[in-house]
């Protein structure tokens, strides 16, 4: 995730993308969202909204089994709304806890 | 001496409030897709129940002023002690492919359901029926002018061990009752 944080960084200061770069942003995304990624020729948009949903799945992508909840920091979380970051949280201080999430 | 202990505090002592109705909306789920549950005959509480990966409960929504009023339990004695049977009783609406598909689903596969009791804020809130041995179809009725718009269903728990089982985590608060019940009608993992 922290290259393609760099990545988004760079777009943004209208650095060019090399082909690996593409590559690689192609291939994240086609993991983390499951969908194609369809750019144009000299499209830029597209590849810096690619990012943005990289970003956005990434950290959301983490599963628990339904009905399973856990407390962090004040609040309950399950399925319904874990986040990535929440989880690492949650095994940052119980790691035995890892087979609660998918 | 029983299996689940003694009395051990005065019955309706603090004045608990009484049990007056559901709310309109429960939630249905299948018997056997549920990965793990965790429960204490002895408190009447349910303490965790997770879902196989990928399955989830669903909300069911009971219209009229006594939502899941058929609902009760009835106590029988077996030769080896007291057990319960837990009916509860729901309109799936319309007659169409899909509620008869609903109807199939439920009259072929075991279920289990969650309630919430009107008003209720504490471990009572959420009652539950057919975790322990599963809702077995008792019933399923279509009477195209009849007064309830579709297939009368009524679901049946035999050989219950619990009077009344209830889902109340271990962190004691109605919060986290309320998170399971978010988590367990969640899109499922």
């Amino acid at each position: 995730m922290e290259r393609i944080k760099a990545l988004k960084s760079g777009i943004e200061n209208s650095l060019p993308l090399s082909d690996a770069d593409k590559s690689y942003i192609r291939k994240k995304y086609e993991e983390i969202t499951s969908k194609k990624l369809s750019t144009k020729s000299g499209c830029r948009d597209c590849w810096h909204d690619a990012v943005i949903e990289i970003i956005h799945f990434g950290n959301k992508k983490v599963k628990m089994y339904n009905g399973d909840i856990i407390f962090v920091d004040g609040v309950w979380y399950g399925n319904h709304n874990i986040t990535k970051e929440i989880a690492d949280k949650h095994l940052k201080e119980y790691p035995q806890d890892k087979n609660r999430f998918l | 001496m029983g299996c689940t202990g003694l009395i051990t505090a005065a019955i309706n002592a603090n004045c608990p409030t009484p049990t007056r109705s559901f709310e309109a909306v429960g939630w249905i789920g299948m018997y056997d897709e549920i990965l793990s549950k965790t429960y204490d005959k002895s408190t009447g509480k349910l303490t965790a129940i997770t879902m196989k990966s990928t399955k989830q409960m669903y909300p069911i929504t009971v219209r009229g002023k006594m939502p899941f009023k058929d609902t009760k339990t009835e106590a029988a004695e077996k030769p080896y002690g007291w057990i319960f049977n837990k009916t509860t009783k729901f309109t799936v609406l319309g007659y169409s492919p899909t509620s008869a598909s609903v109807v199939k689903s439920l009259a072929d596969n075991k279920a289990f359901m969650i309630l919430e009791q009107s008003g209720q804020t504490d471990s009572s809130k959420y009652p539950t029926f057919g975790v322990e041995v599963g809702l077995n179809f008792s019933a399923g009725t279509m009477d195209t002018y009849g007064d309830t718009g579709g297939f009368d269903v009524t679901l049946m728990e035999e050989n219950a061990e619990t009077a009344g089982l209830f889902l109340w985590p271990v962190a004691d608060t109605e919060a986290a009752a309320d998170a399971v019940i978010a988590a367990l009608i969640a899109p499922g993992a």
